[in-house]
């Protein structure tokens, strides 16, 4: 074999957030008060806080109007307010028709035809020269910034008789129904979508010009993990977000007027269970189901209800000596109001008629039950729970809901399913995706089987993505569009901790070699250049996953476990 | 609850088949009113002292360049050009009202003359394996899913390598710690030649269990020389053995699954050449 | 095979369907090694890994997909420890169906072009361009020349031979060297019909397809075919069959004025006429083979001629009948015509006319005759030598001079010999002609001579001749008694073309319907012949036609009832005899070969 392409291998901040940053600039942030506070020498040598300022922040402007977080969107990063006129609205939020979504650009038809007929035989070509491009690396591609002042019907907004051409300088006030706070400079907003990897929570816009520092959710992750102040107001912000979203969301909730509101969110609890890194013994395991922490009994007397704020729940019941799983529940569901509501009209305790533990880790929110019985269920009629029909349901029927459970497949919201009584074997599915992406399939058609769904080894776009808790340098992140868990190869360092967090093994390190077929190895220590790589479910094309699209026989679905099972327990499957 | 509920993209129903009914249910009534269309033409073409052949004749090259294109749009995956269920319902669809078409076309079942009747052969030879390739494609996946666990068909090679090297292992180890070679021997009258590679392919096609007599019995003759030791390695390597004869399954069926594009794919691409040769030929000599 | 257990992502790398090798050790149940083919399909190595140098120590590098570091490390020069043969890299399965189908379509190629039957002197064999063996009829004559003698475009250079296909090159050009037909080649029956304006061009090939086989009757064509255009198409004769005509195939009348009724029942039966010749009238009671020539039956089985059937009863009448030229005190209406004088003239008139017409004969005989015959062209010469045929100038002088003085000629014989005479009879004087027998050329000619008079010229001419020739046709009096049997016939042909008039022509005569007797008459049951389909009408008023002044074709009533299809149908159905539309009709209007000899000159070309 010829020689290998020697390329120093990448590290952490090798492509810093923000090139344009300065030391100067650094110094100032750092110089701020809500850093000064830090105390540095908690930071490792080799992640000082100077490098985190200045390698995974950027300080952006923000023009009037323009939108810095879209209700509903994903992102990875949180923002501190340096100077200017930022708010945030207040739930309910704006009307999404009217503020839209975010949108990614998809490939061009000249590119996917070329992409189609190019064959290169070589896997894991890579461009190395594009490893070298700083610009190329940075983490956000072709941001487009929406604007407030840009949307389509801005009566909807401001009013009628606002002419929005006037403005200069500052935005318009929003109509009374939309409510909206001022973010200080120093508030931090953001933090609850990048650090838990779901949605923005609130939409955020620039009154006037302003400048924000945005943080990659690693920088706040280090900092927070190293200084107790960041952490407090983390966990603070991340509770009262909870409370507002979903206690003022709760249908349950809905009609409270907000005096009751207030006293329910002063006394109510929060909750964890299970831990985080629960995928680490989940692996380590030998096949058997690891231990799930007891969160509720069976039996035990409730002393409030139960909202389920992250993370998921079994819901089980005793069976013999045994314990059958009659459903599961995941972020928005309550537990236990059946019994408390029982309680409260009869006058009498009702005991828990199932049992809930925690799969991997499980956030709740305890709503005591004086506080219930004092303001909720005296106006409210809750609807009775589907609990019963699913213990009538015969036993055999809930093999698969048991099995994904067990599998914590319920994280799935694009798992791939194989009918293996249509899949004639073609491989036409890899074919596609190795199409798609340069000849380099994405995926391997084996996986986990029950009857005859095969759960196939690809990226499942997870309700809590735990791949992207340890990355460095933020190459896994959302996709803006949708939401799809993607990995930008260009900042990849090839460390390796999403794949080994991944519990269903759907992210595969591979060693990249050049345009001419030689490896590519670290000049040190001559290991091969590792890069990351999985399923990004065809976010950059128009029409969706390859793979679907090229199943002949209609046995290849990406599906959300939820629906699966939902639709399985209406057709008595 | 827009927000709580994480949804990603679109998530649709999994159990479509609803559905599906109804495309392949359009895709026939578009498909027979298409073939009347031209059935009708080509009568109309006749009755006007025209050849209705022509018309015929066009229409099945139309639609054998569409089932064609099935092929091509494998490439152009990316491209929203529809999906290949969809694709292979179409497919399905032309390729089944392509004989009666055929038929109206030449006229009767065989034609004389050598090309036209390399052309029709062709032609019988695409359409029998289709319909051939059709059914395997409907009854081998239920059986393949019916054996234990799942393979893919390139892997199989060093599954096999596996075993083998395991049961080598065994073998010698059981050799080795009973101080006598009769496992040895036997394996190697025996049990070797199951191991080089799958076995039994015809009956494994068949779906008879003829492998799983084969080792039982073998086993069950070596057992009255063995020890106790020697029984406990024959017993693991019993249950390679039928690891592996599942293997053999695997290995037979998906063979027969890649194997019959074989026929259908070469004597497409045969059947395309000489249809556009009988084009030329038919208009030099006779239009 | 996954068993449940979890392999861990380092365990297994993506499968490649995509990639056209595979390591050559699968194909020997061996594990693939993990580098793979190169892109030439190269064997991708026989080392597992290359060692690195750390320190004074060599480290392996054998990736964790392919077992990680190997518990052996290094040799001490530094190589690999774990060494295999190098692999033949195996074609996936992908590209082996590629190359499958190359060799299928190069084996396909080249059967065609050494196949069998190479008897085309072109570029490209025959084979591949054999589309069926010839009808035999066609297959002789043609196997020299090969496929150039129908198709033009073959045995040109390869250019000219592709390009062929832009052109029109229809075989049918070839068919007519050889076929022609009555009427437009390329057209439906070789005709135009007057309904479809817009009928469109037929090429022979339409129907008569070549290359079926050598059995194949190329004439023979499907029902299907004529269904093309006849629009009621059907397959059962008997019941699909549109009725036949209501009058067929007596719907034209014939030119001899026969009454088969009158003749069959009464004539022949009757002793008062059939003594005339009582044995043919016996025979001919019956058997309508006494006067039908049988033996030479086609499509119309002919009477046999005038002399052998009708002259035994006919004869004498024709005789007997006179055909009176002048008398001296009458305008007689061979007298009217020549001089230009209706019948209803004035007697003074007429009578000088007269004295002066027997003063100018008394002169010059046959001349004042031949001069009042009109025109002084040679086709008057002629008609006027025809009309006097035979009479004697002496005799015509005599007759002029003998009137012109008031005499009496001398007395005549009423069994006068045939041919001109001028004498008293019981009947007055006359010059008169006496018909030598049936087709008397004398009478002929005054027969046409006054209906050509019929027509043009004054209306007064063209009264007078009517008139005369309404007499002599009478049946009674007409001379040579003529008009008993040929008067519709000369009344109704046109004045160009009474030569035909006078002769038998058949009365069917359809181009499209054809029938032959021959083959009919076996099967008939001697008892009822003929009548098995021809029966009489006794009903029809079948002189009503001849007997007209005017007659009009579409007023005819044959003697014998129409033909229908039942009668053809009791044999010509399903399971009986052949129904199909060939049988009995016939597309081309007319056929013949057009081969004759032909000679070749010097070179081999044929003559034309």
């Amino acid at each position: 074999m010829s020689d290998a392409q020697l390329m120093q291998r990448p590290r952490r901040w090798d492509a810093p957030f923000d090139p344009q940053m300065s030391e100067s600039d650094v110094d100032a942030l750092l110089a701020r008060p809500e850093f000064t506070a830090i105390n540095l020498a908690r930071f490792p040598s080799a992640a000082p806080l100077r490098g985190i300022v200045r390698n995974d922040c950027r300080i952006t402007t923000y023009a009037a109007g323009e939108i810095i977080v879209r209700e509903g969107d994903y992102g990875n990063s949180a923002f501190l307010v340096l100077d200017g006129a930022v708010r945030v609205v207040l739930p309910p939020g704006l009307p999404q028709n009217v503020l839209g979504r975010a949108t990614e650009k998809k490939r061009g038809l000249m590119d996917m035809l070329s992409d189609a007929l190019a064959r290169q035989p070589i896997a894991e070509m890579r461009d190395t020269a594009l490893y070298r491009d700083a610009v190329a690396r940075t983490n956000s591609r072709g941001e487009q910034r929406a604007s407030l002042l840009n949307v389509p019907n801005p009566a909807a907004l401001f009013g009628a008789g606002v002419d929005l051409s006037a403005v200069s300088g500052r935005v318009p006030p929003l109509l009374p129904a939309f409510k909206t706070a001022v973010l200080a400079p120093g508030s931090l907003f953001g933090e609850i979508a990048a650090l838990g990897r779901v949605q923005r929570t609130a939409t955020v816009y620039a009154e006037a010009e302003c400048r924000v520092l945005e943080m990659r959710w690693q920088a706040l992750r280090d900092i927070k993990n190293r200084d107790d102040l960041w952490r407090q107001r983390i966990e603070q912000g991340y509770r009262d977000n909870q409370l507002r979203t979903h206690l003022l969301e709760h249908p349950l909730l809905a009609g409270l007027d907000p005096k009751a509101l207030q006293t329910v969110a002063a006394r109510t609890l929060f909750e964890t269970y299970g831990s985080f890194e629960w995928y680490v013994e989940y692996k380590s395991g030998s096949g058997e189901p690891p231990a799930e922490p007891a969160v509720a009994a069976e039996g035990d007397y409730p002393d409030g209800l139960l909202l389920v704020t992250g993370g998921f729940g079994r819901v089980s019941t005793g069976l013999g000596h045994g314990a059958r799983t009659l459903t599961y529940l995941r972020n928005g569901d309550h537990f236990g109001l059946d019994e408390l509501y029982e309680a409260w009209k009869g006058g009498e305790d009702c005991p828990y008629e199932t049992s809930l533990s925690a799969l991997g880790y499980l956030h709740v929110l305890r709503i005591p039950f004086s506080v219930l019985a004092e303001l909720v269920f005296p106006r409210i009629t809750p609807p009775p729970s589907r609990l019963s029909d699913a213990a009538a349901r015969p036993i055999a029927q809930d093999a698969f809901l048991e099995w994904a459970v067990d599998k914590r497949y319920i994280n799935g919201t694009q798992a791939m399913l194989i009918d293996l009584e249509r899949c004639v074997r073609c491989d036409d599915c890899v074919r596609a995706c190795s199409d798609t992406h340069g000849g380099n399939p994405r995926f391997i058609r084996q996986g986990e089987a029950m009857g005859k769904w095969l759960v196939a080894n690809a990226c499942m776009h997870c309700v809590d993505p735990v791949c992207m808790i340890g990355c460095p340098t933020g190459a896994i992140h959302r996709s803006r569009e949708g939401g799809a868990v993607v990995i930008n190869d260009l900042t990849c360092i090839g460390c390796g901790t999403c794949a080994n967090a991944c519990p269903y093994d759907n992210i595969r390190l591979v060693p990249i070699r050049e345009r001419d077929g030689r490896q590519v190895l670290d000049p040190a220590s001559r290991e091969p250049i590792l890069k990351a790589t999985k399923c990004d479910l065809c976010s950059t094309l128009p029409a969706g996953p390859s793979c679907e699209r090229a199943c002949a026989h209609g046995a290849l679905r990406r599906v959300d476990i939820q629906s699966l099972i939902t639709q399985a327990e209406e057709l008595g499957r | 609850m827009t927000i709580l509920r994480a949804s990603v993209l679109r998530n649709r129903l999994v159990l479509r088949i609803g559905r599906e009914w109804a495309q392949l249910a359009l895709f026939w009534a578009i498909g027979i009113a298409g073939w009347l269309l031209v059935a009708l033409a080509a009568w109309r073409a006749e009755r006007s002292l025209r050849e209705g052949a022509l018309v015929t004749g066009y229409a099945l090259l139309a639609m054998m360049l569409a089932l064609a294109m099935v092929n091509l749009k494998k490439r152009l995956v990316a491209l929203p050009l529809g999906t290949a269920r969809a694709w292979m319902m179409a497919h399905l669809v032309i390729g089944t009202l392509g004989f009666p078409l055929y038929l109206q076309h030449a006229g009767g079942l065989w034609p004389g003359g050598h090309y036209e009747r390399a052309l029709a052969l062709c032609f019988y030879t695409v359409m029998l394996s289709g319909i051939a390739g059709y059914v395997l494609q409907r009854l081998l996946p239920r059986r393949l899913t019916h054996l234990e666990g799942e393979v893919i068909y390139e892997r199989i090679p060093s599954e096999v390598f596996t075993l083998r090297e395991r049961v080598e292992a065994l073998v010698l180890k059981g050799v080795q710690d009973a101080g006598a070679d009769t496992l040895g021997r036997y394996y190697l009258e025996s049990l070797h030649w199951f191991f080089r590679r799958p076995r039994f392919f015809l009956s494994h096609l068949f779906g008879s269990a003829r492998g799983a007599r084969w080792i039982r019995g073998h086993v069950g003759a070596l057992r009255r020389y063995l020890n106790e030791t020697e029984r406990a390695a024959l017993d693991q390597i019993e249950s390679l053995a039928l690891r592996k004869n599942q293997l053999d399954a695997h290995y037979a069926l998906q063979s027969v699954l890649k194997l019959w594009l074989f026929v259908h794919i070469p004597s497409a691409v045969l059947l395309i050449v000489l249809a556009f040769w009988h084009l030329l030929v038919v208009n030099i000599y006779s239009r | 095979m996954s068993t449940g257990r979890r392999p861990g992502h380092d365990a297994a790398a993506y499968e490649r369907p995509a990639q056209p090798y595979l390591c050559g050790r699968t194909s020997l149940w061996r594990k693939a090694c993990w580098q793979g083919p190169g892109a030439l399909g190269e064997c991708g190595g026989a080392f597992e890994c290359i060692p690195v140098r750390s320190g004074d120590r060599w480290e392996c590098r054998r990736p964790k997909q392919a077992g990680g570091r190997c518990s052996a490390g290094p040799l001490p020069d530094g190589s690999c420890s774990h060494r295999h043969a190098p692999c033949a890299p195996v074609t996936g399965l992908r590209r082996l169906r590629a190359r499958v189908s190359l060799v299928a379509l190069l084996a396909l190629v080249v059967v065609l072009i050494i196949g069998p039957d190479p008897t085309a002197r072109t570029a490209v064999n025959s084979a591949a361009l054999d589309a069926g063996r010839l009808s035999s009829v066609h297959a002789g004559f043609t196997r020299e020349q090969g496929c150039a003698a129908c198709h033009a475009s073959h045995g040109k250079d390869a250019w000219g031979w592709f390009s062929a296909a832009f052109r029109s090159n229809d075989p049918s050009t070839g068919c007519v060297q050889c076929h022609g037909f009555a009427g437009e080649t390329m057209r439906a029956h070789n005709a135009v019909p007057a309904k479809r304006g817009d009928a469109a061009e037929v090429s022979c090939v339409r129907c008569h397809t070549e290359h079926q086989g050598a059995e194949v009757k190329l004439a023979r064509v499907r029902d299907q075919v004529c269904a093309n255009c006849h629009e009621k198409s059907f397959s059962d004769f008997p019941a699909g069959h549109p009725q036949f005509a209501a009058r067929y195939p007596y719907a034209k009348p014939g030119a001899i004025n026969f009454d088969h009724a009158k003749h069959v029942n009464q004539y022949f039966a009757d002793a008062k006429y059939a003594r005339r010749s009582p044995k043919f009238a016996a025979a001919a009671r019956t058997q309508c083979t006494a006067c039908h020539e049988v033996e030479s039956a086609t499509r119309e089985v002919r009477p046999k001629p005038y002399a052998e059937v009708c002259a035994g009863c006919h004869e004498a009448q024709i005789q007997k009948a006179r055909l009176v030229l002048l008398e001296p005190e009458r305008l007689t209406p061979a007298a009217s015509v020549l001089l230009g004088m209706p019948k209803d003239a004035d007697e003074a008139d007429a009578g000088k006319r007269l004295a002066k017409l027997w003063d100018a004969m008394s002169r010059s005989g046959t001349e004042a005759l031949g001069e009042l015959v009109g025109g002084r062209d040679a086709d008057a010469r002629k008609r006027a030598a025809g009309l006097f045929d035979g009479l004697a100038v002496a005799t015509a002088q005599s007759a002029g001079a003998t009137w012109s003085s008031r005499k009496t000629l001398r007395p005549v014989d009423e069994d006068a010999p045939a041919g001109w005479n001028a004498g008293e009879t019981s009947d007055g004087q006359a010059l008169f002609y006496r018909p030598r027998g049936h087709a008397d050329p004398v009478v002929r000619a005054w027969l046409e001579y006054l209906r050509t008079g019929t027509k043009g010229g004054d209306e007064l001419r063209t009264q007078i001749a009517a008139d005369a020739l309404d007499q002599f046709l009478d049946k009674d009096t007409g001379p040579g008694a003529c008009g008993t049997c040929h008067a519709a016939a000369l009344r109704g042909a046109a004045p160009d073309k009474l030569e035909s008039a006078w002769k038998y022509a058949a009365s069917e005569t359809r181009p499209f319907i054809r029938y032959s007797h021959a083959p009919h008459l076996e099967l008939l049951d001697p008892a009822a012949g003929c009548r098995s389909c021809h029966e009489l009408n006794a009903s029809a008023r079948y002189a009503k036609y001849h007997a007209a002044s005017n007659p009009k074709p579409a007023a005819y009533e044959s003697n014998f009832a129409s033909m229908k299809k039942q009668t053809c149908a009791a044999c010509h159905r399903e399971g009986y005899v052949d129904s199909a539309c060939q049988v009995c009709h016939s597309y081309h209007a007319g056929h013949e070969l057009k081969l004759g000899f032909r000679q070749k000159d010097s070179k081999g070309a044929p003559n034309k």
